[in-house]
């Protein structure tokens, strides 16, 4: 008799001291699915785009030098929900990736949270526009980067190979997929180097 | 209070008296005098149950032979060899000493002949109460069986299970419980096949049920389950079915019939033989090693889906498909409570519901069915008290229950269990009460065989019945007596 | 429920697996970017090879006698049996909390950093406790289905990182020092703590071979090989940034659309770390003379509690108790010097 008090008592002093407060509530988790990198006015936009069932894009512009900032910043202050364990797509404008792109990489292949297997890209101005139109840009984006793995097996598509080929490669060039949009949505892949 | 004992009167009306003082002038408890003839007149009484005997045969097989019969110079004792020996036509006659004796004849359907100047009884077969019929079982229906189910008379049932196994190995042995309701069982097995071990052991545990009235089946079930191994899981089995009790018979394990009630309990009882089914020996392998591996499907999905959903709800979120992450985000937040309350929630009125249509009426059974649609199915979701995505969940687990009806309970405790479990402690909380469970379950023995045999402790041999039914020509090869069994303790 | 019946010796042996499955699902060194695959694999089975030289010793007794080392040392030195159960019990319950610290180690930095250590390693006892009372026989069988899911879970984890595989940036050369072959090799052979089971607990099994000790290492080496050519083909350099390689292997897996099935890691290992903990305090309670004993199992659950947030509290203690060289030095105290004393001062004597 005494012994199942005491474990009742355990049991329930335990429920309190651990696991209600901690969750993360599938209706209350703010899921970032992609992450878009611009500049203006010389300085560097994380904008965040949210898992909603809404019409149009949800997305949070945070200012910050690197992506861990950003993270950060926007944790703090936008969004105190957020969780990045569902984040599929890294979208880099082309005139700023020398900046970041290793930098940011390096970031989330130190952090559990990220997929290795998320896709990282280059666009230009236009493509990054897209993003706040339409809700679909990134499953199109994603589409059109394994047409374009099959096609050509040597580019580098999620976080994984392109952090390994950056470490690996001693020519410090590798190949990444690239999408313009100047009339419609194109990807091709082209040659960066560090 | 008067106290059954062993003295039987010479006198006949003593006898009388101390049984109309036992049955305290029951209005039941009829008794028939009358003469026999000879050249002195002996007095002799019919002592029945009134609707326990019928009475045609009574008059006919009983009454009218001791009448007619002209006794001549035979004193009493004479008299009852007599009437054993030639003059009743009944097929069933037992003689006996003690008034304990004529108690227990006389409630159990038989006709007491009593002869004044002797301490000598007679009970006759004249039983004629009336019961159910042979009919199939409603809890354990089949496609391709028969349609015999057991029913309340202990006789029947017998003759159920001797006419299925032509046998002198069959072996029905008779054994009293309950000292108020003196309960008649009958442990039933192949004197070939079983173990005299394990029927001692189920004889001991029989002797120690101390019940007062046995009214049931499952109130020994608790008797013969081993004392060290508790669990939500039952290591006694019960059947309604005849052919699954032959069947358990051939592997060597002891069936108990329990007068007045159709449930069949069988011991030893393992947790494979949930799964398994008459239907699955008729229907052709393949499609029975279709149906098994549903039938362990469908356990899983109904133990462990409402609490993993919870589980990744509350603490895994990224854990769902991107898609369905949406669509179950979206229905859950438009809902007033956190995941865990609504699963539970949603739970205990499926079983509020599924206990009102077990015990409602059967012309009010619609009105119930339309009630739990409309209630729950829409009105709940369109006020926004339950979310769809939950109730979906919630409802696949259910029908999945019913698939192996017989494991519903512990299926029902343990689905609670994970749901709460999930809730607080997430995926990792599942994870170590499923330790927990399984355990419970490699530590339970059923008299003494391993309740997980075939699984673990691991029989190869064992899994041709298993996961897979194996063709006939294999399983008939060598039947796996239960003693056997890997580990199995001293039987 | 702890019968006198005894359990084939595969059993354990699977159980055993299953134990030093935990082994490399913690694997947290970092690789120098000098250590090649090769290397690692001859690391591998060194320091597997060692592991098999840690189970003659009892093995031997196991044939000769048919007894653990532990009933051996009672049936030889009934007097001295208080400092040999001390010394294991002492033994055992730095393994436990070897695992403990660095399975709730792994729980808050890769599953959930907001995680109480100290609730999630008092639950962990308590069902490990739970378990231990119930005995070896019923904590074994409950192996048989942890083997069965993390084999489903290893599969698949291997399985979504096929094509991930890069055999072009890295290649077979044989590369690295000294140093590293130490390392890499005093960390594999903390498996070691296997040998040191068998040796308590053997007089519980029959039909004991020497082939099944090979074949348990055999398909650990394997599990071990398999794991490294992954870490080191898939995941490569991104997985040297973080701890946990084969968390990070769950993570990167994919099987179809299904990207990351970490949640598999998360219950093998949770599943591993258990039996562990179990047949740990399985071993404890035997090694008192008491097998079984609830009272003595929470007594030493307790103590192993306290050790734990000494641990945590005290990064000295932690880093004591984590230390591999440390815990490899025991474990051949364990294994194999006092039961080899015993068989070359008693062992002669012993034939059945």
């Amino acid at each position: 008799m005494f012994k199942k008090l005491f474990c009742a008592v355990l049991c329930l002093s335990m429920i309190f001291v651990c696991g209600c407060t901690n969750s993360k509530q599938i209706d209350k988790a703010a899921l970032a699915e992609t992450v878009t990198v611009s500049e203006a006015n010389g300085k560097l936009i994380y904008t965040f785009y949210l898992l909603s069932g809404e019409d149009k894009p949800q997305g949070v512009s945070v200012t910050a030098n690197s992506f861990r900032e950003a993270c950060t910043l926007a944790k703090e202050k936008y969004i105190p929900d957020l969780r990045l364990e569902k984040f599929e797509l890294l979208v880099v404008n082309e005139k700023i990736y020398s900046r970041v792109l290793k930098n940011d990489l390096k970031y989330m292949s130190e952090e559990s949270f990220f997929s290795p297997l998320s896709y990282v890209t280059l666009c230009d101005e236009n493509t990054i526009k897209i993003f706040e139109e339409d809700k679909n840009a990134p499953e199109q984006i994603e589409e059109y980067i394994l047409l374009l793995k099959n096609k050509n097996d040597a580019v580098n598509i999620n976080s994984l190979s392109v952090y390994n080929s950056f470490a690996e490669n001693k020519d410090d060039e590798i190949y990444i997929s690239y999408f313009n949009s100047d009339e419609e949505l194109k990807v091709s892949y082209i040659k960066i180097i560090l | 209070m008067l106290i059954i004992g062993d003295i039987m009167y010479n006198s006949l009306s003593e006898n009388i008296k101390t049984l109309k003082k036992l049955f305290a002038n029951s209005a039941d408890f009829t008794v028939r005098e009358m003469v026999l003839n000879g050249t002195s007149t002996v007095n002799a009484a019919i002592i029945t149950i009134e609707g326990m005997c019928s009475k045609e045969v009574i008059a006919l097989s009983v009454i009218n032979p001791l009448l007619s019969f002209d006794f001549g110079v035979k004193t009493p004792d004479e008299i009852i060899d007599e009437v054993k020996r030639s003059v009743l036509t009944s097929s069933e006659i037992v003689e006996f000493e003690t008034l304990k004796e004529a108690v227990t004849f006389s409630t159990s359907g038989f006709a007491v002949l009593a002869v004044d100047g002797t301490d000598r009884m007679l009970a006759i077969g004249v039983q004629g109460f009336s019961f159910r019929g042979v009919s199939e079982p409603e809890s354990e229906v089949v496609q391709r069986g028969s349609r015999e189910g057991f029913t309340e008379p202990l006789r029947i049932n017998m003759t159920l299970i001797r006419r299925r196994i032509k046998s002198p190995d069959l072996v029905f042995e008779t054994v009293t419980v309950g000292s108020n309701s003196n309960t008649q069982l009958m442990l039933c097995y192949l004197q070939k096949s079983v173990s005299p071990e394990l029927l001692n052991k189920i004889r001991k545990r029989l002797d120690e049920c101390n019940l007062n009235t046995v009214l049931a089946s499952g109130y020994l079930s608790e008797y013969l389950e081993d004392s060290n191994s508790k669990s939500i899981f039952s290591g006694v089995g019960i059947s309604e079915r005849p052919d699954t009790v032959c069947g358990k018979l051939t592997e060597g394990r002891v069936a108990i019939l329990v007068d007045g009630t159709p449930a069949v309990i069988i011991v030893p009882h393992l947790f494979v033989e949930e799964f398994q089914s008459v239907d699955d020996y008729s229907n052709r392998p393949y499609y029975a090693t279709f149906i098994r591996i549903l039938k362990y499907l469908s356990f899983f999905i109904a133990v462990f889906l409402p609490g993993i959903y919870t589980a990744f709800a509350q603490f895994h979120p990224e854990y769902f498909p991107t898609g369905l992450l949406i669509k179950t985000s979206e229905s859950i937040s438009q809902t007033p409570l956190p995941v865990l309350l609504e699963v539970i929630l949603i739970t205990f009125v499926y079983e509020i519901m599924r206990e009102a249509g077990l015990r409602i009426p059967k012309p009010l059974g619609h009105a119930v069915s339309i009630v739990g649609a409309l209630v729950i199915g829409e009105s709940a979701v369109s006020a926004g008290i339950i979310s769809s995505s939950t109730l979906m969940v919630v409802a696949t687990a259910a029908i999945c229950s019913y698939v192996t009806s017989a494991l519903y309970p512990p299926i029902m405790i343990l689905r609670f269990i994970f749901v709460i479990i999930g809730g607080i402690f997430g995926l990792w909380g599942i994870v170590l009460t499923t330790c927990i469970v399984l355990i419970n379950m490699c530590s339970k023995t059923s008299i003494g065989v391993p309740y997980m045999s075939s699984l673990a402790p691991f029989s190869l041999r064992s899994m041709r019945d298993v996961f897979i039914r194996a063709d006939w020509k294999s399983l008939a090869k060598r039947t796996i007596k239960v003693q056997k069994f890997p580990e199995t303790e001293d039987v | 429920m702890h019968t006198k019946i005894k359990f084939p010796s595969k059993r354990l042996m699977l159980s055993l697996f299953i134990c030093s499955s935990l082994v490399i699902l913690l694997l947290n060194f970092n690789e120098a970017s000098n250590i090649s695959f090769t290397f690692n694999v001859f690391c591998i089975l060194s320091g597997l090879a060692i592991t098999f030289l840690f189970f003659v010793p009892s093995a031997i007794i196991k044939k000769r006698t048919n007894l653990d080392f532990m009933s051996f040392a009672h049936l030889k030195t009934p007097s001295a049996i208080v400092f040999i159960s001390a010394f294991y019990s002492i033994y055992f319950v730095w393994t436990a909390e070897y695992f403990l610290l660095g399975y709730t180690d792994m729980f808050v930095k890769k599953l959930n950093s907001e995680a109480n250590i100290y609730v999630v390693a008092l639950i962990l006892l308590a069902v490990c406790s739970y378990a231990a009372h119930k005995g070896l026989n019923a904590v074994t069988r409950c192996g048989i289905f942890i083997f069965a899911f993390s084999l489903i879970a290893f599969i698949l984890i291997f399985s979504g990182n096929i094509s991930n595989l890069d055999f072009k940036h890295y290649g077979f050369e044989f590369s690295g020092n000294y140093n590293n072959f130490i390392e890499n090799t005093s960390y594999f052979m903390t498996t070691s703590f296997i040998a040191v089971i068998f040796a308590c607990v053997s007089v519980y099994i029959k039909d004991f071979k020497t082939k099944h000790t090979a074949v348990t290492l055999g398909f650990i080496a394997l599990l071990f090989i398999i794991t490294m050519l992954f870490v080191w083909f898939a995941l490569g350099s991104y997985g040297n940034s973080q701890e946990y390689s084969f968390f990070t292997l769950s993570k990167s897996s994919h099987l179809g659309v299904v990207n990351g099935i970490d949640c598999f890691y998360l219950s093998v290992s949770t599943l591993s770390v258990f039996l562990i903990l179990s047949i740990i305090l399985c071993c404890i309670s035997k090694s008192t003379g008491k097998s079984g004993s609830l009272n003595i199992i929470l007594l030493f659950s307790l103590i192993i509690f306290i050790l734990y947030i000494c641990s945590n509290q005290f990064n000295f203690v932690k880093e004591i108790m984590t230390n591999h060289y440390y815990f490899n030095a025991f474990s051949f105290a364990a294994a194999v010097l006092v039961p080899t004393v015993y068989l070359f001062v008693f062992g002669r004597k012993s034939y059945v």
